[in-house]
């Protein structure tokens, strides 16, 4: 979140540097018009050179992410349970199941389920011992 | 502990804090279902763009909160927008997974799998689903069948050292988390889990090299505090070392020279004291064991200055 | 040095439209080849070495941080003589450019296609257009071999190195803006000439290019692992 400053101020400081560019460009004209070798820069230009550079810099570094150290560490304000963590390797085995009343019925439909396989397999034996092993499963069900 | 309660948030804060999680890959998932429950699902089409890949998260946390129902309308939702994608596909047999329907689940990946080679997510779930069944042999058998062809999966090779761990195999959680290592230098976790895992190897060597692990993760995070205990815990200039406990009654302690031993002293003075810093630095408030913790650390100080 | 004078109106009518034209034109040609070619389908060995190839490199560079034992270890897996992984991939038969296989040879052509032809028509358009001046001038001087690069078209034996013809502009533009499409259109863009043959990302398994490569890299690898010192820097 750039304030409206540094903003002005990068946008202001390019249109300088743009400026001094035209303005170098046009004194080399200027001298090539006027056949004089070319020396050096008018002092202004090269002031207002440097000047918008800096303000550029300036500018630019408010307006880009905060600076990063160079070898940066991305765990570094982590907990072992987030930089630990395999999220492609994520099973739902945990405690919620155990609270969830959806769960519940699961687990009550799959035990009706397995009551009911092993009842039927049980009938081909004697009806009495089926009935004591129905009895004792029904028990152990309750538990 | 610092508790938000995330049913209050703004809408802005709920926002980037669920962006956040998704990024760095947390599991928060009961969190992550309040604030979509209460504060995002007000008004989910001002996510924009962003909301898919809410509601995927939003639809994993609840598999993992059980909430089945939730879970069901997200994947609704995503199915709606996205008719034959494969990603959704994926969050159904993930949702499979969760109502313990693990046959129909693995069809499902195998499918994806061979329609889409490439992409080793639905691989990983395969793995996942050997692993939510217990089994955790094939799940390892499973894990290296993966890596043979992906081999620079940090979250493999992670996954793979935990489950070394609990079939209590110390030497090839080691290899794994040195493969690590070698894919992200910069990450202090794996030095800190190599210097424990050293440690808890003992033997001389194996402890000059935890030592040269702790002091590396203190390297890269100064904040480190486990690092520092660790690095007072390998620095002990008794050479007192408990493993080396031999039969007849002889401790044997490292052979060190006195030089080394005072050297030794010296680091983990300095350890104390960084320690001691940064606990005096933290209120009672947040951490209520934090005087008896200040003492304790005194008394070593002292015990140890004085050797 | 003589100089020149060049009508502004050069700049105006020759210098910027070549740069523009240069410039939409590959973006024109990343969009169709994006509709013409299809995707590459990646085989599973092809991703397979990728990544042996970027865990060779890896080992090199951050072997360091393992103690002496499990580097070489690691070393001896991959460069070992007769089992280890990289020499396994240098005794495979080569696979080179097999212009008998048909769908090879339709995507060689269309890739050839793709890029010599507008290459070679915009250039003679621009050489017919924009015949009959200089355009423009590099700012260091050059020797007298560079005149045949720079000046296409202009048959002046007497004009300096510095000077370039507008076809050579437009050569000069066309390698130039590489970077540029980069910028505009990501990495993995079709106007980009020279794509680089290495694997990029591990997750993605982007591949090695199965027809020309494999081998060569595997052998760089190797001769690197062999040479590489062991120092344990921690």
């Amino acid at each position: 979140m750039a304030s409206t400053i540094y903003r002005l101020i990068t946008i202001v400081s390019l249109l300088s540097l743009i400026h001094c560019a035209y303005s170098a460009a046009q004194h080399r004209f200027y001298l090539r018009l006027t056949e004089q070798p070319f020396v050096s820069l008018p002092a202004d230009v090269v002031a207002q050179t440097v000047i918008s550079l800096v303000a550029l810099i300036y500018g630019t570094s408010y307006l880009a992410n905060p600076f990063q150290y160079i070898k940066k560490d991305q765990h570094h304000d982590r907990t072992c349970d987030e930089a630990l963590n395999c999220p492609s390797f994520i099973t739902f085995e945990n405690r919620s199941k155990a609270m969830s009343p959806e769960f519940a019925m699961l687990r009550t439909l799959k035990q009706q389920q397995r009551q009911r396989q092993t009842s039927s397999r049980k009938e081909t034996h004697s009806g009495r011992v089926s009935e004591t092993i129905h009895s004792s499963e029904s028990t152990d069900s309750q538990e | 502990m610092v508790t938000t309660d995330w049913t209050q948030v703004s809408y802005e804060e709920g926002r980037q804090t669920l962006k956040k999680w998704r990024e760095c890959g947390v599991r928060r998932s009961e969190e992550v279902v309040e604030i979509w429950e209460h504060v995002i699902s007000r008004s989910p089409s001002s996510l924009g763009d962003e909301q898919w890949a809410v509601l995927e998260q939003v639809c994993i946390a609840s598999l993992d909160a059980a909430r089945v129902d939730l879970a069901q309308e997200c994947i609704d939702l995503l199915h709606a927008q996205f008719p034959n994608s494969n990603r959704v596909l994926k969050l159904k047999g993930m949702q499979l997974e969760a109502t313990e329907h693990f046959q129909k689940a693995l069809d499902i990946y195998e499918r994806l799998v061979e329609e889409d080679p490439n992409n080793n997510s639905y691989r990983k779930r395969k793995v996942a689903v050997l692993l939510a069944q217990g089994k955790r042999l094939d799940a390892i058998r499973a894990i290296n069948e993966y890596l043979k062809i992906f081999l620079n999966d940090p979250e493999a090779w992670l996954q793979l050292s935990e489950l070394y761990l609990l079939e209590n195999d110390v030497p090839k959680s080691v290899h794994c988390l040195e493969e690590c290592v070698l894919i992200q230098p910069l990450n202090s976790m794996y030095f800190r889990r190599l210097g424990d895992l050293r440690y808890t190897q003992g033997g001389a060597d194996n402890v000059e090299l935890a030592r040269a692990y702790y002091e590396r993760a203190l390297k890269i995070n100064p904040t480190d505090l486990r690092s520092q205990y660790g690095i007072l815990l390998v620095r002990n200039p008794s050479g007192l070392l408990l493993k080396d406990f031999q039969s007849n009654n002889q401790i044997a302690s490292t052979t060190k020279s006195p030089s080394e031993k005072k050297k030794a002293g010296l680091a983990a003075v300095d350890a104390i004291d960084n320690l001691v810093n940064r606990y005096q630095k933290i209120s009672p408030k947040s951490n209520p064991e934090s005087d008896g913790i200040l003492n304790c650390l005194e008394a070593m100080k002292v015990t140890i200055g004085s050797k | 040095m003589t100089d020149l004078l060049l009508d502004p109106a050069i700049r105006t009518w020759v210098f910027l439209p070549i740069v523009v034209i240069t410039f939409f034109i590959g973006i024109l040609r990343h969009y169709v080849s994006l509709l013409l070619m299809n995707k590459k389908k990646v085989e599973l060995e092809n991703i397979a070495d990728g990544q042996y190839l970027l865990r060779a490199r890896l080992l090199r560079e951050n072997g360091r941080f393992l103690p002496k034992t499990s580097f070489n270890a690691r070393r001896q897996y991959l460069c070992a003589e007769e089992t280890g992984y990289l020499s396994k991939a240098q005794q495979r038969p080569a696979k080179g450019p097999n212009p008998m296989d048909p769908s090879q040879m339709t995507e060689m052509l269309k890739g050839n296609m793709m890029n010599m032809i507008p290459m070679i028509v915009v250039g003679g358009w621009i050489n017919w257009t924009f015949s009959g001046f200089v355009t423009t001038r590099v700012p260091f001087p050059l020797t007298l071999k560079f005149k045949a690069m720079l000046q296409r078209g202009v048959d002046l034996v007497s004009l300096d190195s510095a000077w370039v013809s507008s076809a050579s502009w437009y050569f000069l533009c066309m390698f130039g803006l590489r970077s540029i499409y980069t910028l505009v259109l990501g990495s993995e863009n079709a106007a980009d000439q020279s794509k680089a043959m290495e694997d990029q990302m591990a997750m993605t398994g982007s591949a090695v290019n199965p027809q020309a490569d494999p081998r060569a890299a595997f052998k760089g690898e190797w001769e690197a692992l062999q040479m590489i010192q062991h120092q344990f820097a921690l």
